[in-house]
């Protein structure tokens, strides 16, 4: 298809009508990948680079859909390695030898602690993420200790991630006051076997479905750049919009030592670029969160995600790597005009 | 940071005078040191958004690393 008349089909819908792209359009913006990455012979082919203006009208779509603001969030692991899952993107898989090693729980002292800490810096939301296929009895009473303890020592909103949920325990974590559970469907269905063979893509959609039904909001997204083609990137996303996400994090994989991933190529940045505007295209109405992995592969290249449809940010180290400081983010955003939204995190 | 500032690589663990750890120190912009500097053993590693807590079993020495 035309890549112009394309982007004017997909910009009357978002920005005219206020209406979803259809999935005919989703992989029809996926298909401009091999533009973006120069697989078409300039030679041959009469059209420009898109990635300009498709970057162009992601940052539209997200300033109509989702006002100026960008969300600053951090993440704390409090129980790190040891996972029996074997993701292969993952160091804190038990199945692979990694240079993580496993530790113990967060002590609701240390829990409370770095909350109290986040609480003084101005942040309204902690987030506390487990390395667990999902909560055993163990889990989920730390889980509940927790949100209670920082329910009653701070005036913290409280977001976990641990994992694949019952039906009941996303019950017992919603009536607990937990505002929103991430569980991320991490690839397209069609590409997640090659992923992990522990647990299945369907049953990370359950869980995201059960996280709906309580009420609680579904944050859910996945990682680019694990060996996926630009379609099954579209095809996450379109699925992730079936859930109809509060929150979309998008990782990059950066390849850890030591798991199956480990000498896969990082993804190039202009690809990065795309995958990013793919998401603010197929998911207008979400928060497009940049999460780990954007510094090794977009480098330089991070203010042109936020002005590119990402209106989110994980800022500071993540739960296994280091990030930026949240000095270089603010300033990135300071030298962009971007306003920041209330943090939402461990800052 | 000087990745062999010590008798090891906090990267890989190997002796500091042992190998060139350039690909090391490259490593160690974005990830915390996983080996002592002082003994080479496994570290113990706790992240935080800003800063690691990392202490090793052998030496028994707690050490912070603001980020």
């Amino acid at each position: 298809m035309n890549p112009h008349q394309l982007l004017d089909e997909v910009e009357a819908a978002l920005l005219d009508r206020r209406e979803l792209i259809t999935e005919a359009q989703a992989y029809a913006l996926a298909d401009l990948a091999d533009l973006v990455d120069g697989k078409e012979d300039p030679s041959t082919t009469q059209w420009d680079d898109p990635l300009p203006r498709m970057l162009d009208l992601a940052h539209r779509v997200r300033l109509a859909w989702c006002g100026e603001e960008v969300s600053l969030e951090s993440i704390l692991s409090t129980k790190t390695g040891g996972c029996p899952e074997d993701c292969a993107f993952c160091s804190q898989s038990s199945t692979f030898n990694t240079l993580v090693k496993p530790q113990p729980y967060l002590t609701r002292e240390q829990v409370v602690s770095a909350a109290k800490d986040a609480e003084a810096s101005g942040a309204t939301e902690f987030c506390l993420v487990l390395a667990i296929k999902g909560p055993d009895e163990r889990a989920m009473a730390h889980l509940l200790e927790a949100t209670e303890a920082i329910q009653s020592e701070t005036r913290l909103e409280v977001a976990l991630s641990a994992g694949l949920l019952t039906r009941e325990q996303a019950q017992a974590l919603a009536e607990a006051g937990v505002v929103r559970y991430n569980h991320n469907l991490e690839a397209a269905e069609s590409f997640f076997p090659q992923i992990c063979t522990t647990h299945s893509w369907k049953e990370r959609w359950q869980t995201c479905q059960y996280v709906r039904e309580t009420g609680m909001e579904v944050c859910s997204g996945g990682i680019l750049g694990m060996g996926e083609s630009a379609r099954q990137r579209a095809e996450l996303a379109l699925a992730l919009r079936e859930l109809e996400p509060t929150e979309v994090p998008v990782n990059f994989l950066n390849p850890r030592p030591g798991t199956p991933l480990e000498d896969q190529t990082i993804l190039d940045p202009r690809m990065a670029l795309h995958g990013v505007a793919l998401f603010r295209l197929i998911i207008p109405f979400a928060m497009l969160r940049y999460a780990g992995g954007r510094e090794v592969v977009l480098g330089d290249l991070q203010a042109a995600g936020i002005l590119g449809g990402a209106n989110g940010m994980i800022v500071g180290n993540y739960l296994t790597t280091l990030g930026r400081t949240v000095s270089e983010d603010i300033k990135m955003l300071d030298e962009l005009q971007v306003p920041v939204k209330a943090l939402t995190g461990l800052l | 940071m000087d990745t062999v500032a010590g008798a090891f690589c906090g990267a890989c663990g190997g002796a500091a005078g042992a190998a060139d750890h350039a690909g090391c120190a490259q490593r160690l912009r974005y990830d915390p040191p996983r080996f002592c500097a002082a003994c080479g053993f496994r570290l113990d590693v706790q992240v935080y958004p800003a800063g690691v807590v990392s202490s090793c079993r052998r030496c028994e020495r707690p050490a912070r690393k603001a980020r």
